[in-house]
């Protein structure tokens, strides 16, 4: 009965924000935020921001630890909601809809933008179950089409091959880095349009970080990935666009390799040349 | 600091805890081993033939070698009872009682044919001295009597046969005053007297013998007495010696000898080996006394049948090793003297499965709501305070709520029953199982909530699929525990459940019937039985299997939770 009131994305009409849409400059943004604000309680955590997610392309998110990367993207699916002090204003588009429209299906929003975690999260359950959780939550599902969503998933996180032979056993046998590559194919096997990844490598080690930023490089063009990171060699690796924030502030945003070699703001200049964060 | 005071200090530390962790050992050993090896001894014990010709009689359970036993006691047993129907036999003095009716015509005949020496006897002036003169006459005249009566009295209490020698003293009394009445009527017939002289007459021809009759009579009643107080410890040791007279006894305790060796032995010591002997104390009050029977028999044929029991004692009760399971299985007989205690057994496990069914849901239920859906406010910080509050209420409070609530206004049934008492306990362990499911519930990480979130998982769902199976193990504890705790409440069942004498229960008579329980018959049989000393043995089983049961239930937890936690992190 609820259903009724929510609204789906897919009926986007009676969101649209026609005319407001940022410039498009010709491009396709799968997520825009627009004068987007977050504060916990009284405090201002993001202030005004205005970034967008390319479709296909990977955007990375740097800046200094407590500026409010991580509360940017947790509310990009809404996994703010969490935080009973948390509140936002402005505008968080996606998919031409405003994210926190009050009717709007959060089950749904959730489905189609996955999200990564810093710390490997998966749960107590076997190496399959993790996998098959999200297709299983859709619906009834055959066996013979969830183990095909379970292989190709791991595949895809290249994590195949290590555990093709202990899909019962307890994911939380594996290493941590494996641990996080299941975290990634567990969030694909929904097949999300939108990946957010939360300092996704900061826990593993140089081999395991390398894989997973293969993996991006290997997934951006058919999903649209926003990466948190504290390592500028990472993100000028793996992003196609970057954006610098600064205590709750967009500071700067634009192509990667512009923003690494000629940043147009002083803070970016010193924070990327490390010279503060 | 410097480092020689902290090792000091380190040190110091280190042997206070290990002290108190000796003593909390010390405590528990010496709190618990009365309890393990009395409570095993209600299992585990010497039996009697008795205990065996109970199980076949009653249960028609026939223990391996009971005929033989039951063979040999009755041979051991045999002489006895025979010393005893010779001692009993009612014609011992048969052939005295002819001499004493001639005894006793005599002395009247001599009355009337000293008519005249009495009548003149009546009429000396002097007061005094006519009543001596009076007094030597009756003297004479009964003396054969009386030494006759004091013989036969004085013979039975040496030779035994007082029960015989006590009837034919009682005969004699009955008699007596009629025949003398004849006798004296004569003599009032030959001459006209007075009514001083005739009573004077009275005192001394009826009353004199009539009182030396009593006091023999008196010291034959107190042997008999004596001799019954032996014979009812003997039988309450033995129990009845024949069919016949086992018939016509109600209780199991009186069909029955005493069916544990301890026990044997404690009545032989009190009951048989010393009697109560009913005395006048200086002031005249009537007092019992105990006194040692060999004592008191000395010189009778008592005496041998107290040394023939001593002497085949093992013999008469065939001791033997037993392990009685039974004592978990079967109905208690006649107040728990026999049988064993599973109606108790029954009826804390209903209680206990009950309030477990009820509050284990209705607590996860609100855990689920206090630590999932709550949003900070004062309805929830005012739920929480009830909670909290309600923990800490006796549990008296929950018994008498329990009667005057939910029996006396709801009426869930027509006085105590099993669903009263575990609506009750269910309330009392409510706050802990909340409690418990909450702690649980919170100690599941939220990156598990935002992983099932970000998957497109409801609430719900969310809750159900990944919060509930990780906080599971400490629900379980939680709730495990909480059902060792209602096994061993008292106070609550008192007025809402338990019964201290009752059958055990079908399954859906705990709607409406009341229950034993172990903790209430527990202390029942310790405070409020007849015979709490006769079935010590009872109360240390029924506290060991509580305790048991109390014990399992937290291992099982602790094995649970182990188990659970050890599947996660592998
Ligand atoms: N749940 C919360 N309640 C209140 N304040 C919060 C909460 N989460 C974050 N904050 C505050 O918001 C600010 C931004 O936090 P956020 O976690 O987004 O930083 P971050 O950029 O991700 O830092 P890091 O690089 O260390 O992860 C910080 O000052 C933090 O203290
Ligand atoms: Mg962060």
């Amino acid at each position: 009965m609820m259903e009724k009131n929510k609204m789906k994305i897919s009926e986007k009409t009676a969101f649209k924000t026609d005319d407001k849409d940022p410039p498009k400059n010709g491009k396709d943004y799968v997520v825009a935020a627009r004068d987007f604000s977050v504060y916990y309680g009284n405090f201002h955590a993001v202030k005004n921001a205005n970034v967008s997610f390319e479709r296909g392309k990977v955007t990375a998110i740097i800046g200094p630890s407590g500026c409010g990367k991580s509360t940017f993207l947790r509310c990009v699916n809404r996994m703010n909601d969490l935080v009973d002090s948390c509140r936002t204003s402005g505008e968080l588009i996606f998919d031409g809809i405003n994210i926190y429209h009050p009717r709007l299906d959060i089950v749904e929003l959730r489905r189609r933008i996955g999200m990564v975690f810093q710390r490997p999260n998966p749960f107590p359950k076997s190496i399959y179950d993790n996998i098959a959780y999200g297709p299983r939550l859709a619906g009834s599902i055959k066996k013979s089409e969830l183990d095909g969503i379970v292989e190709t998933s791991l595949r895809r996180a290249a994590l195949w091959d290590e555990v093709k032979d202990r899909l019962n056993s307890n994911a939380l046998g594996l290493s941590g880095g494996q641990q996080q590559r299941l975290c990634i194919a567990r969030a694909l096997a929904v097949r999300p349009e939108v990946l957010l990844m939360d300092e996704p490598c900061s826990a593993l080690d140089p081999k395991s970080t390398s894989r997973i930023e293969d993996l991006i490089d290997e997934l951006s063009g058919e999903y649209t990935i926003a990466i948190v990171t504290h390592n500028m060699q990472q993100a000028a690796r793996v992003s196609h666009y970057t954006a610098f924030f600064y205590e709750g502030s967009l500071i700067e945003f634009g192509k990667t390799e512009t923003l690494f070699t000629s940043p147009q703001k002083q803070a970016t200049n010193d924070y990327i040349t490390g010279r503060f964060g | 600091m410097k480092t020689s005071t902290r090792k000091v200090l380190d040190k110091s530390f280190t042997l206070t805890s290990y002290a108190s962790l000796a003593l909390m050992c010390l405590v528990i050993v010496l709190f618990l081993a009365p309890i393990i090896v009395n409570g095993i001894g209600a299992v585990v014990f010497r039996a009697t033939v008795e205990h065996d010709k109970f199980l076949y009689e009653t249960l028609g359970r026939e223990s391996s070698g009971y005929r033989e036993e039951l063979e040999k006691s009755n041979a051991a047993r045999k002489p006895l009872y025979e010393m005893m129907a010779h001692f009993e036999k009612s014609d011992n003095y048969g052939h005295l009682v002819e001499k004493i009716n001639a005894a006793r015509a005599q002395c009247l005949s001599k009355l009337e044919s000293e008519a005249d020496i009495i009548f003149a006897a009546l009429d000396i002036e002097d007061s005094r001295e006519r009543l001596e003169k009076v007094r030597a006459i009756a003297d004479a005249a009964w003396s054969p009597y009386i030494n006759e009566i004091s013989a036969l009295a004085d013979d039975s209490l040496h030779n035994g046969g007082t029960l015989s020698a006590a009837e034919i003293l009682k005969k004699q009394s009955n008699s007596l005053p009629g025949a003398a009445k004849l006798a004296l009527n004569s003599l009032y017939e030959k001459k006209k007297l007075s009514f001083q002289q005739k009573s004077m007459l009275r005192r001394n021809f009826t009353s004199f013998p009539m009182s030396a009759l009593a006091q023999n009579l008196e010291k034959l009643e107190q042997a008999n007495a004596a001799y019954n107080s032996f014979k009812k410890g003997v039988a309450e040791l033995l129990g009845p010696s024949t069919a016949a007279e086992k018939e016509k006894l109600n209780l199991l305790r009186q069909k029955y000898g005493q069916p544990r060796e301890n026990l044997a032995r404690d009545v032989f010591e009190q009951s048989v080996l010393h009697i109560s002997v009913a005395e006048k104390d200086a002031e005249g009050r009537d007092v019992v006394r105990k006194v040692e029977s060999a004592e008191y028999f000395k010189g009778t044929p008592v005496e041998e049948m107290i040394s023939y029991m001593q002497k085949n004692m093992p013999q008469m009760m065939q001791y033997h090793w037993t392990v009685y399971l039974g004592f978990f299985f079967d109905n208690p007989y006649d107040s728990n003297i026999f049988g064993g205690i599973w109606p108790m057994i029954l009826g804390t496990f209903y209680l206990t499965v009950g309030a477990m069914l009820i509050a284990a849901p209705l607590g996860v239920i609100a855990a689920i709501y206090f630590s999932e859906y709550a949003k900070p406010g004062r309805l929830v910080s005012l739920l929480r305070m009830c909670v909290g509050t309600l923990a800490g209420v006796p549990s008296i409070v929950f018994g008498l709520f329990g009667l005057s609530f939910l029996i006396n206004t709801l009426r869930v049934s027509e006085s105590k029953s099993v669903l009263a008492g575990a609506i009750t306990l269910a309330l009392l362990i409510l706050p802990t199982i909340i409690k418990a499911s909450e702690e649980a519930l919170k100690s599941v990480p939220n990156s598990f909530r935002e992983a099932a979130l970000g998957l497109g998982a409801g609430k719900w769902k969310s809750i159900y699929s990944v919060i509930l199976p990780s906080a599971l193990p400490g629900m379980l504890t939680g709730i495990i525990i909480s059902m060792g705790r209602a096994a061993g409440e008292t106070a609550p069942i008192i007025f809402t459940a338990a019964t201290s004498t009752g059958a055990a229960l079908a399954v859906w008579e705990v709607f409406t019937q009341a229950t034993p329980a172990l903790p209430w018959n527990i202390y029942n049989m310790c405070s409020e039985h007849e015979m709490a000393d006769k079935v010590q043995h009872v109360q240390y089983g029924m506290v060991l299997t509580l305790i048991a049961i109390v014990l399992t239930l937290n291992m099982v937890a602790i094995l649970i939770r182990a188990k659970i936690q050890k599947k996660l992190k592998n």
